[in-house]
């Protein structure tokens, strides 16, 4: 899929672990997982909003659309 | 909980029945052709059927005997169908692929009747004199002769399994979509 999702980049930056950030969004760290692998088929804004807070960052920082 | 086990007790007591009646039609037939002599009286007489064997008048009932065979293994894969059903596990793979193959044989059966029975009554009317010929008119009522309610019924409900079998995988799909959707 050429939107790539740089979670761990932003996590990294942040000095955050997925646990906690999965956590602080509300959602199982199995599912955090599947988004970090980019697995995921799509995001709910909600959990996108979650994330951009919590890492305090623009969804940009998150995702990244990357030509095939 | 209370439909499907209703409907798993009678896929079970029909797959039994049709089972049993598979077995006791073989035994009967072999039983006729190679031990004759030893039958109780009344069943002796059959023997003559398959001595005077002609193709064209054992195409209907062994295409019968096939399609009975075909049946068969029709609700075999209905009956496979139950138990995902039962655990509430509808997106399985298996009820997909066992009701397809349940609604092909099903329209399978259907239409190869259709054409069976009127293959066979053409080698009939073959052999016996024709008044007029045969018109269209005539091939018209055969056909309509042939296509009577349960083989209408059998292709129709074999179409509506294959379309429930296309409507689960897309079922499936979806779920998986929903599933790894963050």
């Amino acid at each position: 899929m050429p939107i790539i999702v740089n979670l761990d980049v932003m996590l990294a930056k942040r000095k955050m672990k997925s646990k906690d950030l999965a956590e602080i969004i509300g959602i199982t760290t199995a599912n955090l997982s599947i988004l970090k692998s980019g697995k995921a088929k799509a995001i709910r804004f909600s959990t996108l909003e979650a994330i951009c807070k919590a890492l305090d960052c623009q969804p940009s920082d998150i995702l990244e659309y990357v030509k095939d | 909980m209370k439909t499907i086990n209703i409907l798993k007790t009678l896929i079970n007591i029909l797959f039994v029945l049709l089972i049993g009646t598979l077995v006791l039609g073989g035994v009967f037939i072999i039983a006729v052709l190679f031990f004759d002599k030893e039958l109780p009286f009344f069943l002796q007489g059959y023997t003559l059927l398959f001595k005077m064997f002609d193709w064209k008048l054992f195409l209907i009932p062994f295409t019968t005997v096939l399609n009975f065979i075909v049946f068969v293994v029709a609700v075999f894969y209905l009956r496979k169908c139950i138990q995902p059903f039962k655990n509430s596990d509808f997106y399985s793979p298996d009820i997909i692929v066992n009701l397809k193959r349940s609604g092909f044989l099903f329209v399978f059966i259907g239409i190869s009747t259709v054409v069976f029975r009127i293959v066979g009554i053409l080698l009939m009317q073959g052999q016996m004199p024709v008044v007029g010929g045969v018109s269209s008119v005539k091939i018209a009522g055969i056909v309509t002769s042939t296509l009577d309610l349960s083989v209408t019924f059998l292709i129709i409900i074999g179409l509506f399994f294959l379309l429930f079998s296309k409507a689960f995988e897309n079922a499936k799909d979806l779920k998986q979509e929903n599933d790894l959707t963050i």
